[in-house]
C-alpha cells in the first residue's frame, strides 16, 4: 500500500479535476501507514467492521490516523468509509482535496441519500465528508446517534473508519466515541501529559487501546551503545 | 536513564547554556585577577629531616612558615613587597578590578602601610615549594610585577635560611643558658669555699698551705679540698659553655648552613595568567556549570509527565497499547 494509490477507475466526474487526474492528494506516507497496519492488527482488523479514532485534545494526529487505517482496511480489500464525526471542526475533506458537500449535514437533512454523500478517494475507500450542518454539532450528533446510519453502512458490507473529535475541548466528542465499540486513542508521543490523558480516558464507559504518535527519539545511535538503552 | 537521556538531547541548549554561563563567568573571573610573575629558585638541602628526604622535610619548614605572619611581614619588609603593597594601598589586588576600584572610589587611592594581614594574605597563597629530588627543592614566587617577584622570592630564601638556623642553634642557646647558671651557681660555691679558707687561716695564726701545721690540720684540710673541687666544677662549667658558644658563632654557623642556592630567582620576562588559584577558578566553574546542568535536567524530567514510549503508556496510563508509529515527515 501506498499513498500513491489508483483511484481513476473509480473517481467521479464531481472530483475536482486535478484530483480525478491524479488522484486525491492523500496526505498519508507509506511508511506512516505501515506501521498504522500494525497498530490495527492488533485491534482485529480487518475482523472487525467499524473503528472509531479519537484523542484527548487537538492537534495529537487522529485524522491522519484515520486516513490511514481507512487505507488498511482498503487495503485488505474491504470497502471502507471514512467517515468524518468531528463536526465542529471538520478537516478530512479539505485534507483529502475533495468538497465538503454534500455530506452527513446533507443526508441528515434528507437532502441527500448516502449513495450521493460517499465520495470515493481510493480503491474500496470511501468518504463520508461532515457537509453542511443545519444544526448545531451536538444536535447533528444525537441525530446520528438516533439514526440507522452507521449500521446502513455496515450492512453494506462496508467497513467505518470514524475521524472523531477529541474527548476534551469538544463538546460532542464523549458522544461520538461511545458510538463505537472498537476506539483508538491516539496519544502524541512527548506532547500530551498523561493526566490529561487519564482525564480523557476517564469519560469513557470502556478503557481504549492507545495508539502512541511521533515516537521519536532525539538520542543518537552512539549514545544509546553507550548507555545500553 | 533513558529518559534522561532523551531529556539531554533534546534539551541540549537549556542544559548547555549553564556550563557555558559559568565557564564565561570563570573566565571573567580569571581575567580580573592581577597579572601575575612567577620568579623560582632551586635549593640543595643540606640537612636531612628523619625519616623524610631532606628536600621534603625542607618543603614542611617552609610551608609552616609561610603560614605565619611574623614569617611573611619579615618577608614582605626584607623585599620589595611592602613598599608595592603600600604604593598599592595594602591592596593584593591590580589589573581591571584595581581600575574598577579606582573607578568606583576615587578617593581610596595613595600610599598606606600595609598590616600583617594584607602581607600574610598575600604570601601565604602566593610562595610554593616543591621538592624536585631528595635534595632539592624548588621555591616558585608569584608576584605582581618582575621585580616584585624576584625581590619577594630573594627574601623568601633569606628568611628561610634565617628562620632555619634559628631554629637549630636553639637547643644550643637553651643549653648555654642551663650551663650559665651552673657557671653563676657554681662561682657563688667556689666563692664561699675561698672565704671558708681565709676564714679557718685567719683564725689560726701562722697557718698557710706550705706551715708545717697545715698537714695535720684536718679540718684546714677539708676546706681546702673543698674548694679545689669547686674550682675544678667551675673551670669544667666555663670550658662547657665557651664550647657551646662557639658552636653559635658566625664562623661556625657559615658551616652548618641548611642549603645552599642552585639556581638563585630569575626575573621573570612573561606573564602567567592560569596559577593555581585560577585554574581552581576555572575548575570551579566547569562544576559549578555541570551541577546547573544535572539540576537542570533533573528538573526537566521531574516535571515532563508526558508519555514518551510504549513501556510508559501502559505503566503511567494503565491502558493497552495498539501500537507505536514513529514520527514520520509528512508531506
Amino acid at each position: 500500500m501506498s499513498s500513491s494509490l489508483n483511484v481513476s477507475r473509480l473517481a467521479p466526474s464531481r472530483l475536482p479535476k486535478r484530483t480525478r487526474e491524479r488522484g486525491p492528494d492523500l496526505p498519508v506516507p507509506a511508511a506512516f501507514v505501515d506501521e498504522c497496519r500494525l497498530a490495527l492488527q492488533m485491534v482485529g482488523v480487518p475482523n472487525i467492521s467499524s473503528v472509531g479514532i479519537t484523542s484527548s485534545v487537538r492537534g495529537e494526529g487522529r485524522t491522519i490516523l484515520s486516513i490511514a487505517s481507512a487505507l488498511v482496511f482498503a487495503d485488505y480489500g474491504v470497502p471502507t468509509v471514512l467517515l468524518d464525526l468531528d463536526l465542529e471542526r471538520p478537516c478530512l475533506a479539505s485534507r483529502l482535496g475533495i468538497p465538503d458537500s454534500p455530506g452527513l449535514g446533507e443526508l441528515l437533512d434528507g437532502e441527500a441519500t448516502l449513495a450521493e454523500v460517499l465520495l470515493p478517494v481510493a480503491n474500496d475507500l470511501f468518504l463520508l465528508p461532515a457537509g453542511r450542518l443545519s444544526t448545531s454539532a451536538p444536535r447533528a450528533m444525537a441525530e446520528v446517534a438516533s439514526s440507522d446510519l452507521l449500521r446502513n453502512i455496515q450492512r453494506q458490507g462496508r467497513a467505518i473508519v470514524a475521524d472523531l473529535p477529541p474527548l476534551l475541548g469538544s463538546s460532542i466528542g464523549r458522544p461520538a466515541a461511545c458510538l463505537f465499540t472498537d476506539l483508538l486513542l491516539v496519544v502524541r508521543a512527548g506532547v500530551v501529559p498523561a493526566a490529561t490523558v487519564k482525564e480523557a480516558v476517564a469519560m469513557l464507559p470502556e478503557p481504549p487501546r492507545v495508539v502512541l504518535n511521533g515516537v521519536h527519539s532525539r538520542i543518537p545511535l552512539w549514545a544509546r551503545r553507550l548507555a545500553g538503552v | 536513564m533513558s529518559r534522561y537521556l532523551e531529556a539531554a538531547f533534546t534539551h541540549r541548549l537549556a542544559l548547555l547554556t549553564p556550563v557555558v554561563v559559568a565557564l564565561l563567568a570563570a573566565l571573567g573571573f580569571v581575567l580580573m585577577q592581577a597579572p601575575a610573575y612567577q620568579s623560582t629558585a632551586k635549593l640543595w638541602v643540606n640537612w636531612g629531616g628523619g625519616n623524610q628526604t631532606a628536600a621534603d622535610a625542607q618543603v614542611a619548614t617552609l610551608s609552616q612558615l609561610v603560614a605565619t605572619k611574623s614569617f611573611d611581614s619579615q618577608v614582605a619588609q626584607q623585599g620589595p613587597l611592602a613598599q608595592y603593597l603600600a604604593a598599592h594601598g595594602g591592596s593584593s589586588v591590580t589589573g581591571i578590578r584595581s581600575l574598577i576600584g579606582a573607578l568606583t572610589h576615587p578617593g581610596s587611592g595613595g600610599a598606606t602601610k600595609p598590616t600583617a594581614d594584607d602581607e600574610y594574605n598575600y604570601l601565604s597563597s602566593r610562595v610554593a615549594a616543591v621538592s624536585v629530588g631528595p635534595q632539592i627543592v624548588s621555591i616558585t614566587v608569584t608576584g605582581p610585577t618582575p621585580a616584585v617577584a624576584q625581590g619577594t622570592a630573594n627574601a623568601v630564601i633569606s628568611q628561610l635560611q634565617k628562620s632555619d638556623i634559628a631554629a637549630r642553634i636553639a637547643p644550643l642557646k637553651t643549653q648555654i643558658t642551663y650551663y650559665k647558671q651552673q657557671l653563676t651557681a657554681q662561682a657563688t660555691v667556689l666563692q664561699n669555699a675561698l672565704a671558708a679558707v681565709h676564714q679557718y687561716e685567719s683564725s689560726q695564726p701562722g697557718l698557710n698551705p706550705s706551715s708545717p701545721r697545715a698537714a695535720a690540720d684536718y679540718q684546714y684540710q677539708l676546706l681546702n679540698q673543698q674548694a679545689s673541687v669547686a674550682s675544678a666544677t667551675y673551670s669544667q662549667l666555663l670550658t662547657t659553655v665557651n664550647q657551646l658558644q662557639n658552636g653559635i658563632s658566625p664562623g661556625q654557623l657559615a658551616s652548618v648552613d641548611p642549603f645552599s642556592i642552585t639556581d638563585a630567582p630569575q626575573l621573570p620576562t612573561s606573564v602567567s595568567r592560569f596559577g593555581k588559584k585560577e585554574l581552581l577558578g576555572l575548575a570551579a566553574g566547569v562544576l559549578a556549570g555541570l551541577l546547573a546542568m544535572i539540576l537542570v535536567l533533573a528538573t526537566l524530567v521531574r516535571f515532563d509527565t508526558t508519555i514518551h514510549s510504549s513501556d510508559e503508556a501502559e505503566t503511567r496510563l494503565g491502558l493497552r497499547l495498539a501500537g507505536e508509529i514513529p514520527q514520520v515527515r509528512m508531506r
